[in-house]
């Protein structure tokens, strides 16, 4: 049985491989042009430093800063996650009836597909950022066991935005077009899961609010993991956190789902 | 044979909204719509034999499609029963899906990006296709169609026939026993659909495969199907056999007529002139008021004539009385 589905998940993840790579050129010039990215933080954030003349702002010195910068690079490229355009499109364009007819659940198909669609963005590009970051913004080693807990927070961190950019795009059943949903997914997931800024430059009210929502577990979390930041067994209580909200998540799609095929009509479609 | 298909007093019923044209409803709508409660299915039983191939037919909108989709597990009935090859198609989805397959003429269902190709070899792990059978279905199905190279190219590259013969394998590759198809010959020339309906049918008898198919390509229904069911209104308004549908409404008969002479203008008892050239007439018989041998012995006899072709009427006709006398 799980060999079964292991054995769906690759050959459905390798079509998303498959996919990611017909557009061999898109990928290569997102490969060499997203660390640029990398150096324009670092000016900004050099001249911030040297205005304010702070050798340490809101618990980051510069160095640390732009190691942040190079983790939530890296952290990004696991945790993108478009499925609720896919499902959207799907529904609008009524492709999700093809879904409906291979017998493999709606859940698994997108999954797996985008398990491999990011597979491949994770080996063209986070191996260079990680030279990248290594050679010319300064960044450390972690510790093994640091390292070995990023990665497993990270692979959870992609589960976490895959459930909620899953159920987002479920709403599609209902909305048919979600793109300000989307919107708000999105914005919420850049501002309050640390990939604009660390949380800890926000308000201290907002930091205590974000421990209550996913957000923060999809990014911020994984870097704090690889910085340090955590005592080990604190990297645990994290990540029990992520896997609680991927449970979560989980079971709120399944329930969405239920009630979104009930009321499905396919009419026009 | 064994019923495989047994659906008994199916209802669908959807909410749509409905607004009036004009910028201001359409502001309008934004904090106050009202819904409409359509009915798309109402009340639809019939039952199904294996190695049957049934053509469901009926104008847009009159529940076909929606009647298929709950057969092929995607929709969920308001109410009814359903019973196909022992599954209830919504409930148990994907093992019963496993048994089917399914080609939606209007949609894409192979990867875009992709060579067909590469679904099929998807398809080989989901569907659990052993391997060597795997390749003798595809090279088989591939020859029978003249895809086999076509096979290879990116799915958005070909053309719609192509494409359509590709969708074709990829729902038969995993031998189901029953397959649905919602307008396959959408986008074929002539060559092309011939060839499809040769494939169906050398299916059909070599694997006893179940296929229901909604058309409005009544060239279809005259070349696959025995059996037909037409529905309107979300009601089923006729399911029997082709022939005996064409002994009740074929009240008519058409006749081409060709003469050495001019026509001339003449009168007879059931008989219309459809249209008429210099030399040539096309008339319509009622075989109630007037038979046919005493129709043609008129012509003979007062006119100087070339051929007579007698023929039915296309199909078409019969099915558009048969949609007209069902209109409330």
């Amino acid at each position: 049985m799980i060999a079964k589905i292991l054995r769906n998940y690759w050959a459905t993840g390798k079509m998303g491989l498959k996919v990611g790579l017909q557009y061999r050129f898109s990928f290569l010039v997102t490969m060499l042009t997203t660390p640029l990215a990398l150096f324009m933080y670092f000016f900004l954030w050099k001249s911030i430093y040297s205005v304010t003349g702070q050798e340490i702002i809101q618990g980051f010195t510069f160095s640390t800063l732009i190691e942040y910068y190079v983790l939530s690079m890296i952290v990004g490229f696991f945790t993108w996650c478009d499925v609720d355009k896919w499902i959207s499109q799907d529904v609008r364009h009524g492709r999700i009836i093809s879904a409906f007819v291979a017998p493999m659940s709606i859940l698994s198909q997108n999954l797996a597909f985008e398990v491999g669609i990011n597979a491949l963005a994770i080996i063209l590009e986070m191996i260079p950022v990680f030279l990248i970051g290594f050679v010319l913004f300064g960044l450390h080693a972690a510790p093994l066991f640091n390292f070995i807990m990023f990665f497993v927070s990270v692979a959870l961190a992609f589960l976490l935005a895959f459930f909620i950019s899953f159920n987002v795009g479920l709403s599609s059943f209902w909305l048919k077009k979600i793109d300000g949903l989307r919107r708000i997914r999105r914005t919420l997931i850049y501002f309050l899961s640390g990939g604009l800024i660390p949380l800890s430059f926000f308000p201290g009210w907002v930091q205590d609010v974000s421990h209550f929502l996913p957000f923060e577990y999809i990014r911020s979390v994984p870097i704090k993991i690889y910085l340090a930041d955590y005592s080990a067994l604190a990297i645990l209580g994290q990540i029990g956190i992520q896997v609680a909200w991927i449970v979560l998540l989980y079971l709120l799609s399944i329930a969405i789902y239920k009630r979104a095929f009930k009321q499905f009509t396919g009419a026009g479609v | 044979m064994a019923e495989i298909i047994h659906v008994k007093d199916l209802k669908k019923t959807f909410r749509t909204h409905a607004r009036k044209e004009g910028l201001f409803n359409a502001v309008k709508s934004l904090f106050h719509r009202e819904y409409q409660t359509k009915y798309a299915l109402n009340g639809v039983s019939f039952d199904i034999k294996e190695g049957e191939i049934v053509g469901f037919i009926g104008p847009n909108g009159a529940g076909k499609s929606t009647t298929i989709k709950a057969l092929a597990g995607v929709l969920y009935p308001s109410s009814g029963t359903m019973n196909v090859l022992g599954y209830t198609p919504w409930k148990d989805r994907i093992k019963y899906v496993k048994n089917i397959g399914v080609v939606f003429g209007q949609k894409p269902q192979l990867t875009w990006d992709l060579p067909p190709l590469d679904t099929y070899g998807l398809n080989r792990v989901i569907y659990d296709i052993p391997r060597d059978e795997f390749k003798k279905r595809l090279d088989y199905m591939a020859e029978l169609l003249d895809v086999k190279e076509i096979i290879k190219n990116p799915t958005r590259d070909l053309s719609l026939g192509e494409h359509m013969k590709c969708k074709l394998i990829n729902a038969l590759l995993h031998n189901p026993k029953l397959v649905f198809l919602d307008e396959p010959s959408i986008g074929l020339d002539v060559v092309a659909k011939d060839r499809m309906r040769q494939f169906i049918l050398e299916v059909n008898k070599k694997y006893k495969t179940t296929f229901i198919i909604t058309t409005h390509d009544m060239g279809d229904i005259e070349k696959l199907c025995k059996r037909i069911i037409i529905i309107n209104h979300g009601l089923i308004v006729y399911d029997g056999l082709i022939e005996k549908i064409k002994q009740k409404y074929l009240t008519h008969k058409h006749l081409a007529v060709k003469f050495n002479e001019k026509a001339r203008k003449f009168k007879l008892k059931g008989c219309k002139i459809l249209s008429e050239t210099d030399c040539e007439l096309k008339l319509e018989l009622d075989t109630h008021l007037q038979n046919i041998k005493n129709a043609i012995n008129y012509l003979i006899t007062n006119f100087d004539v070339e051929d007579i072709v007698v023929e039915d009427p296309p199909i078409e006709e019969i099915i558009q009385k048969i949609y007209k006398e069902n209109k409330v």
